[in-house]
């Protein structure tokens, strides 16, 4: 395509051609416009003004695009079009700034920002564009904000007055027409005085009249800066404007990082805006700081500071008028992101995004939901249970469970133990691993009826007759008689544990041993006969932890000094 | 990791650091006894060789190791391991006994990573308001010695911790999760790990001290899965819809999702791209996690970034990048080999001290067995075909390619193998044996090819189940299980 034939207009007509179709942020299209830039370097000039010209008339979302155009033939192609750029790059830019939504306008400044600093990977040290003309249009922005801001202070002066005093405190000479406001988005009824449905970036018509202000007023193109566009009256809506922001920048910044990974700079910029929003997001900070947060945030972005304070001299911008509070606004548009909470944190209360940028941002703030969702802690094996009546029932049982298997520990070494096969998939997919303790520790008597899904595949028919078994005083030499031998895993539904399996030499059979068959369900003889002998004496209701005569003391005493100690690890948490 | 398997080094011994105060210090004796002050967000890694061990206590604070609280005043056994305890809010430790390797990290990749354990559990939370939404499915890719299954702990003992119950799926043979490696595995995680033996342990007749787990295993053995992709492939289609069903047929499976561990050669080979990308899809992947790996994140990238635009039905997939923790550690074929023998004793005689098992030998005739061999490409192969064996055999292979399984002879080569007893009937057929849970596994002792008979040590007393054998060449024969 580096056909150096054709003139100069040629190029610059077919170049023209091919913008048009340059509808959205496609990388390859505006790789292949950057390489055709390049092989055609010859009509810098006219490819220059082309994209110039094409930025200024596109409707306003093909701007952007348009835009990364002219950054991208800047950064990979450099000389001359720099050179052709840079002499309107202020108009370019602001004109199309001007006319853009806010979420576009991040992405300018991002861009902007990019000009400021030297191209990735190259020798050169010096930026992409001077510096004097990214002053320029920083010194614009920065203008603009201010204005903007003192605007909004007056206006909130004399807000819920007449829509004329409000709109005679502005500096501008114009009085703005109604259709000028709608970028305050969330501005209640009382000064919507323009149509609210204005902000969708279509028919957006500043046109004629923000570009006249440039440079002489900002006023005009001001008031839309995206930074105060969704400000309104409290300095809640500031952080949650500033959070925008940032957000804003985050995106962009994670975009190139993506696109840059080894870039230093994007990477310390980006840490350095996730730690910013980390902290606005975890803290409620004081106007003071918060307005230092923006300063920060302006640096950030490398914007310079503002210039001297526009004649009227208003204090610090972005300071919550008085009397504001940080309480969220009854209905705000945009959900707060302030996960600080009154009330526990939950899961709702995460602001983790599924991104590599998301997850490096330290969180603090969530840290006690990893205790906090169960808080009541087994002091003996660190398990956690819910801080309702469900979880101290459950606790309870755990430590009947420690108890249990302490016990049965000391009596295990005597009689030696196996590792059981593992379950088979049917098995596995319908087990339940409660884990050591079930909730149903008492066996209710009546479960001979209920108690059919069991998976056990013991049929009754080969077991030794229940009633007979039962009646042998010692549980011990109590047995059930195994049907079927791949079904050698059972489990005493009061221990939990498994039953005995051997070979019963007298009956010439596999068995559980120490096992009794109640219906479907084989328990541990022995547990049965405790459990049943609790039942009768305490007349216990179903799900009651049946009283352990042995161990009761000591587990309420470890119950109750369960509580103070994660009491006192909660306070370390906040 | 918490991989056992490091020698003993050349390190001093109970070398203090400055920032540890050292009360006791008499490095003399041979269990010295020593407190750490722990400060907040660091992380005290040791390593322990085998033959010695490491008691550590938590005295104050609270501590956790790869995720799993420490309780206050506990005595935890270390021994053969490399590990560490890392602290959120600053924590006393006791520790007695002297580790190879000892320090403290202030520079620990945790804050990314309990992140990613928040971002999972919005996930959690989304799915249990609402029943048609699928809870996260996360699998950790990345290369070897890049802490893939230090995280997978993490994120299983966070999510337990939360009241979650999450599917952990072992897809890397090299190391078994709650079995022998060798296998893959699928495990519900509902209590607590055993922070002194990794994941914990598969239940056994008698009482545990630490709840056990009840894995679903399969068996693959081979060490990776480019050995016999072909059965890789199916076993993990296999686990997918067994772990897919489990998760529909109980609720918190279902929101708490999955937790996938990935062995690490499977992400360096374009074979391993392609087995790789399977098990994405059979788990429904919803969340792909790098870990210490630039250039194996950007093919992920390009392999996945674009799939919703041009397929609508497969969700998209988030990729994660995460560094590797600073406290990986290389472990080379010895350690790894010790650990895999330690892992096979442990399945047969328990852990020492804590839980004595007692493994049964038995004798079998090879006319009462039926053993398979898993298809290897290597030449071996060859001579390890059943010669003269009357039965009508399929190769299994079933056109062309690599056998899944080929019927085997018994034969001398067996002797000091695991092999694994399918739950699966004698008659089967071989793509039905290939997919089969495994029940257990026997150790062959010794094999008599003149009388046709073999030992057998078996996991629990009675008639050994009349079910298919499969034996493999990994792991390797072990030679001092039966002394």
């Amino acid at each position: 395509m580096s056909s150096t034939q054709l003139s100069s207009e040629e190029i610059a007509e077919d170049y023209r051609s091919s913008l048009e179709d340059l509808a959205f942020n496609s990388r390859y299209e505006i790789s292949n416009l950057t390489v055709i830039a390049k092989e055609n370097i010859h009509a810098a000039q006219a490819i220059a003004r082309t994209i110039e010209e094409h930025i200024a008339k596109t409707s306003p979302n093909r701007k952007l695009p348009a835009l990364y155009l002219l950054d991208s033939v800047a950064k990979n192609v450099g000389t001359p079009y720099t050179l052709f750029f840079q002499r309107d790059l202020y108009s370019t830019f602001m004109n199309a700034y001007s006319k853009v939504e806010p979420s576009v306008r991040r992405k300018l400044e991002e861009m902007l920002h990019t000009w400021k600093q030297p191209v990735p990977n190259s020798s050169s040290s010096n930026p992409v564009f001077s510096s004097e003309v990214t002053r320029k249009i920083d010194n614009a922005l920065i203008k603009a904000r201010t204005a903007a801001l003192q605007h909004q202070q007056k206006q909130m002066k004399q807000q819920s007055q007449d829509p004329k005093a409000y709109n005679r405190s502005i500096v501008t000479p114009p009085p703005p027409p109604p259709q000028l406001h709608p970028q305050y988005k969330n501005t209640p009824p009382p000064v919507a005085n323009g149509p609210s449905q204005y902000m969708n970036g279509q028919g957006y018509d500043y046109g004629n009249n923000g570009q006249s202000v440039y440079g002489r007023n900002t006023v005009g193109y001001m008031r839309e800066y995206p930074m105060q566009s969704s400000t309104h009256s409290t300095g809640y809506s500031s952080v949650d404007t500033l959070l925008g922001d940032i957000s804003g920048l985050i995106e962009v910044s994670q975009k190139r990082f993506a696109e840059d990974p080894l870039n230093q700079e994007i990477q310390k910029r980006l840490k350095a805006l996730l730690d910013l929003r980390a902290i606005l997001q975890t803290q409620q900070l004081p106007p003071a700081q918060l307005a230092l947060v923006r300063e920060q945030e302006r640096l950030s972005a490398n914007i310079p500071p503002p210039p001297p304070p526009p004649p009227t001299g208003l204090p610090p911008f972005l300071f919550p008028m008085p009397g504001s509070s940080f309480t969220p606004p009854p209905p705000p548009p945009i959900p707060p992101q302030i996960p600080m909470r009154q009330g526990k944190l939950d899961w709702r209360s995460i602001d983790v995004e599924m991104n590599t940028m998301s997850l490096k941002i330290p969180r603090p703030h969530l840290l006690p939901l990893l205790n906090e969702a169960l808080p009541n802690q087994c002091s003996s094996c660190a398990r956690r249970f819910a801080d309702s009546e469900a979880g101290k029932k459950e606790k309870a049982s755990h430590l009947d469970w420690h108890f249990r298997v302490h016990q049965r520990m000391a009596e295990s070494v005597k009689r030696g133990q196996n590792r059981s096969w593992y379950l088979g998939e049917e098995e596995w997919i319908k087990s339940r691993d409660d884990g050591e303790d079930s909730s149903s520790l008492a066996p209710n008597p009546n479960s001979q009826s209920n108690s059919s899904n069991n998976t056990i595949g013991v049929s009754s028919s080969s077991s030794s007759d229940p009633n007979s078994s039962s009646n042998n005083p010692d549980p011990k030499d109590q047995y059930v008689i195994i049907s079927d031998p791949s079904k050698t895993r059972a489990v005493c539904p009061i221990c939990q544990e498994e039953l005995k399996y051997e070979w019963h030499d007298e009956s010439e059979e596999f068995v559980f041993m120490d096992a009794k068959q109640v219906g479907a369900r084989i328990y541990h003889a022995s547990c049965h006969a405790e459990a049943s002998k609790d039942t009768a004496a305490g007349n216990l209701s179903r799900g009651t932890t049946p009283p352990d005569s042995g161990s009761g003391g000591k587990r309420k005493a470890e119950g109750d000094s369960g509580g103070p100690r994660v009491k006192v690890k909660r306070e370390v948490h906040i | 990791m918490s991989v056992p398997g490091l020698q003993l080094s050349e390190l001093p011994i109970g070398q203090p650091f400055s920032n540890f105060t050292t009360q006791d210090s008499t490095p003399v004796e041979p269990l010295a006894e020593k407190t750490y002050e722990i400060a907040k967000f660091r992380e005290w890694r040791f390593e322990v060789a085998f033959g010695a061990t490491v008691e550590v206590k938590l005295l104050k604070g609270s501590a956790e190791i790869f995720g799993t609280e420490l309780p206050i005043g506990h005595k935890f056994t270390f021994t053969g391991t490399k590990s560490a305890i890392f602290t959120w809010h600053g924590c006393t430790l006791e520790v007695r006994g002297s580790p190879s390797v000892e320090y403290t990290s202030e520079e620990t990749p945790m804050t990314a990573y309990t992140n990613l354990h928040f971002a999972l559990e919005k996930q959690r939370g989304l799915s249990s308001e609402s029943p048609t939404v699928q809870g996260p499915r996360v699998m950790i890719i990345g290369p070897e010695n890049a802490g893939k299954t230090s995280l997978v702990k993490i994120l299983t003992a966070y999510a337990v911790r939360q009241g979650q119950k999450p599917a952990v799926v072992n897809l890397d043979p090299k190391e078994g999760v709650l079995s022998l490696p060798g296998t893959l595995s699928a495990t519900s995680f509902s209590t607590i790990m055993d922070v002194e033996e990794g994941f914990g342990s598969s239940p056994t007749s008698g009482p545990s001290p630490v709840p056990v787990k009840l894995p679903l295993v399969y068996y693959y053995g081979l060490e990776t899965p480019e050995g016999n992709a072909k059965l890789y492939k199916a076993l993990v289609s296999r686990m997918a819809v067994a772990v897919s069903s489990r998760l529909s047929e109980d609720d918190q499976n279902r929101s708490s999702g999955i937790i996938i561990d990935t062995p690490g050669t499977i992400s360096q080979t374009p074979a391993g791209y392609d087995l790789l990308h399977h098990a994405i899809s059979e788990f429904s992947v919803t969340t792909l996690v790098v870990l210490g790996s630039e250039r194996l994140y950007s093919d992920m990238l390009r392999r996945f970034e674009d799939r919703p635009n041009h397929q609508h039905q497969p969700p998209p997939i988030s990729i994660i990048k995460l560094s590797k923790s600073g406290g990986c550690v290389d472990r080379d074929d010895t350690f790894l080999r010790a650990s895999r023998e330690r892992s096979i004793r442990e399945y047969f005689f328990g852990e020492p001290k804590k839980r004595t098992l007692s493994p049964y030998t038995m004798t079998v005739g090879f006319d009462d067995l039926n053993i398979w061999r898993v298809g290897e490409a290597s030449t071996l192969n060859a001579s390890l075909l059943p010669i003269g064996h009357d039965d009508d055999e399929e190769d299994g292979g079933g056109g062309g390619g690599q056998a899944l399984l080929v019927q085997a002879e018994c034969s001398m080569l067996f002797q000091h193998s695991v092999a694994a007893v399918l739950h699966a009937e004698v008659g089967d057929e071989v793509h039905v044996l290939a997919e089969s849970s495994v029940m257990g596994f026997v150790y062959i002792a010794s094999v008599d090819e003149q009388k046709r008979y073999m030992k057998i040590l078996a996991p629990m007393p009675g008639r050994l189940p009349p079910k298919p054998l499969v034996v493999s060449s990994f792991p390797e024969p072990t030679f001092s299980l039966v002394g």
